[in-house]
């Protein structure tokens, strides 16, 4: 939406213009048509009757609930049930009507559709305190982690249908919440209920996530929805391997973490929306791209360090083994296998892109170069576990894999001007120089020499930088559709 | 993150948007999308609804159909019992230590994770079979007593019978019993009188038994439960509901 601000200065401008005779009079008034110009001084207005609505609305929401507290302990059970059940529905069924009513252009359909899309927000919190009144008033002692993801699925579904962004964050956030509750109960406790829907759910996270968030994404058409459902993916995909094996030795805690290391990056670098039917552009594809470098870039760096390769069996290492070792009982076997059937077609699809692509030698490069440092990646923790016995061959390795990721940022950067990238492979350069000079003990003077040069070459090359872009852009040329911004 | 709209950000898989030939007639996202049909709403709305009738369903079906069996509570710290604003229940056989010594124990004890745990795995599930005491209490009734332990649900149990499901978890048995959320009027009432029947006031410690529901399947409601009330010598027992 443009902002006010933006269309307060053009009325100012498009009057200096006519003045000036730069414009005819007819096409000020075309401007001021298209811009709605002459709504600006209501909009102030309006605004200030949102506000006292707001207000208003909140007071008596508080009027109401101190009124249910003051009486809550005299009424009977299903008094409470009742009110709080209309109240669930009153002010989802209120919102609902507004919001729809509202979806026209006047300025009062606004007002509703905005107040409609509020109250159905309060609806969506309703939903929790329900839920968590109900259990209480019954002395239903269940776990918060089931409260949540209930919750969080209630949400989901509203979200789902009418198609809104907000209800869909929140809904993300809560079945979040409730996966790292639950996973962190089951962790310490080592208990789930078995045959609860909540267990099935906290283990099959990934492909609920997949099933489920990806598709909310698409419907709401939200990058964040998106961002947000990718990240509990990963979560979900890294906190089962980590304590749902079924075996910690060490050809499992290799396999395991191969998957772990690999599985994230190449699955998110190779994501393409156009592998679905309907979709012709690459809405999700940028976004995807940023988090496969950004999670390839933080798992590089971490495993730079050598105390993090100290470990050959799961004990060590805090895998958490469940009681049978048959695979067919393994709970992330259908996960796991969506995933890298999923991982296979897409990189095949990859593949035949490139080669239809007219700009296909330059992206091929890239995600050529990708796919060769993922492989690397998953090879690494698989032979560590059965070959080698120190941890300085990986450490060395995940250092290469560091700095060729570092450069290979760079070398994009600086070939399609891409500022981000460029302070990406900066930074990780940087962070990998420094802790390893921390990480090995060397001497003050040492320390402060690498300081100097590291603090002298980032100045250096920011600036140059600067100064290759402002030229680049000087002689604008074709940007790939493939960078990571 | 726009939040006024359904529509807030690019479509996907439309062509980029050409700049209509007539004034648009708004600067802002209200697009004047098509109206949503109601079942968009109603849909959801009504699985909401089953959502939340689902919580207490299950309860209310085991009180309307369930059998009324007494439980007797082990002693605990009034001043953990009463910590916030419910009590954490902990009932004779919630220990394992005395579910040990019954019939079936061994029974259980083949899902351990290793030959020398103590413990069957956390997460095993088990029915408890309860049987009726011969005598009733005047003041309070008496609990019933723990006989046999199985894998599955018993299928042949005497008139004077119950299975309760229970699960074992680290190192305790819960059977879904152990919330009670205390009404805020009652909490300061409460708290005395379960402190009083548990601090030695009373020499032979009766502590505090809980009358609960159980249905066919073994799930169990608290229904309520009987302190000692010294004070009184009168109702030397009282009795709160759930």
């Amino acid at each position: 939406m443009l902002s006010e601000k933006f269309r307060r200065q053009l009325r100012q401008e498009i009057a200096l213009w006519q003045e000036e005779g730069l414009i005819e009079p007819s096409l000020h008034q075309y401007l001021s048509d298209r811009y709605q110009l002459h709504t600006l001084e209501t909009v102030a207005r309006d605004r200030f009757v949102m506000i006292l609505l707001a207000v208003g609305s909140v007071l008596l929401g508080l009027a109401v609930i101190t009124f249910v507290a003051a009486n809550w302990q005299n009424w009977p059970r299903s008094w409470k049930a009742v009110l709080l059940f209309s109240l669930l529905i009153g002010i989802n069924g209120s919102g609902f009507y507004l919001w729809r009513k509202g979806q026209g252009n006047s300025r009062r359909q606004t007002a509703q559709h905005r107040l409609g899309h509020g109250l159905l927000l309060f609806g969506a919190l309703t939903l929790g305190a329900n839920m968590a009144l109900m259990a209480q008033m019954f002395h239903i002692g269940g776990s918060g982690y089931e409260l949540f993801l209930a919750w969080g699925l209630g949400v989901f579904i509203m979200a789902l249908s009418l198609g809104l962004t907000s209800l869909g964050i929140l809904s993300i956030l809560l079945i979040g919440i409730g996966y790292l509750v639950g996973m962190s109960e089951l962790r310490w406790t080592g208990v789930l209920n078995e045959a609860s829907w909540s267990s099935g759910l906290l283990d099959h996270m990934p492909l609920a996530t997949c099933l489920l968030l990806i598709p909310l994404a698409y419907r709401c058409r939200s990058r964040t929805l998106f961002g947000l459902s990718s990240v509990l993916l990963i979560t979900s995909l890294e906190v089962g391997l980590r304590i749902r094996a079924i075996q910690v030795d060490a050809m499992s805690v290799g396999t395991l973490a191969a998957l772990g290391f690999a599985l994230p990056p190449a699955l998110l670098w190779s994501y393409d929306d156009r592998i679905w039917p309907s979709i012709t552009s690459r809405y999700f594809q940028p976004l995807a791209r940023t988090l496969a470098v950004l999670f390839f870039g933080g798992l590089c760096y971490w495993f730079s360090f050598r105390w993090t390769w100290w470990w050959r069996s799961g004990d060590a290492y805090n895998f958490r083994a469940l009681p049978h070792s048959d695979l067919t009982q393994w709970p992330l076997l259908w996960d796991i296998t969506f995933l890298l059937g999923w991982m296979i077609f897409a990189w095949w699809w990859q593949v035949r892109q490139i080669k239809r692509s007219p700009s296909g030698p330059s992206e091929g490069l890239t995600t050529a170069a990708m796919g060769g440092l993922i492989a690397i990646v998953a090879l690494v923790p698989a032979s560590h576990t059965l070959l080698w016995e120190g941890a300085m061959i990986p450490t060395f390795l995940f250092n290469i894999l560091l700095f060729l990721l570092a450069s290979g940022l760079i070398r994009d950067s600086l070939e399609q001007g891409n500022r981000r990238n460029f302070w990406f492979g900066i930074v990780l350069l940087t962070l990998q120089i420094v802790s390893r000079m921390l990480e090995y003990n060397t001497d003050l003077l040492f320390k402060s020499l690498v300081f100097f040069l590291c603090g002298v070459s980032i100045i250096v090359a920011g600036l140059w930088f600067e100064h290759y872009l402002s030229r680049l852009n000087r002689t604008p040329k074709d940007r790939h559709e493939h960078q990571f911004s | 993150m726009n939040t006024n709209s359904p529509n807030p950000e690019p479509t996907v898989g439309v062509a980029p948007v050409v700049i209509p030939q007539v004034p648009a007639t708004a600067p802002g996202p209200e697009l004047a999308p098509k109206r949503i049909p109601l079942w968009r709403f109603w849909v959801p709305m009504t699985l909401q609804a089953l959502l939340v009738l689902g919580i207490p369903a299950q309860s209310v079906y085991t009180h309307v159909t369930g059998r009324s069996v007494v439980l007797q509570t082990i002693p605990v710290d009034p001043y953990d019992l009463m910590r916030g604003y419910y009590v954490v229940l902990s009932y004779d056989i919630s220990d394992p230590a005395r579910l040990r010594k019954l019939p079936g124990w061994s029974e259980l004890m083949q899902t351990a994770l290793v030959p020398s745990d103590t413990y069957p795995a956390p997460g095993t599930q088990f029915y408890l079979v309860l049987e009726a005491p011969k005598t009733q209490g005047k003041t309070h009734p008496h609990p019933w007593k723990p006989i046999a332990l199985h894998r599955e649900r018993p299928n042949s149990l005497s008139a004077n019978q119950v299975a309760l499901a229970g699960q074992i978890t680290s190192g305790r048995a819960v059977y879904g019993l152990e919330s009670y959320y205390i009404p805020e009027d009652q909490r300061i009432q409460i708290n005395e009188t379960i402190a009083q029947a548990q601090t030695g006031v009373r020499t032979d410690k009766q502590p505090i038994v809980v009358e609960v529901k159980v249905d066919h399947r073994g799930q169990a409601v608290p229904i309520s439960f009987w302190v000692g009330n010294p004070k009184s010598p009168r109702m030397p027992y009282q009795n709160y509901r759930f």
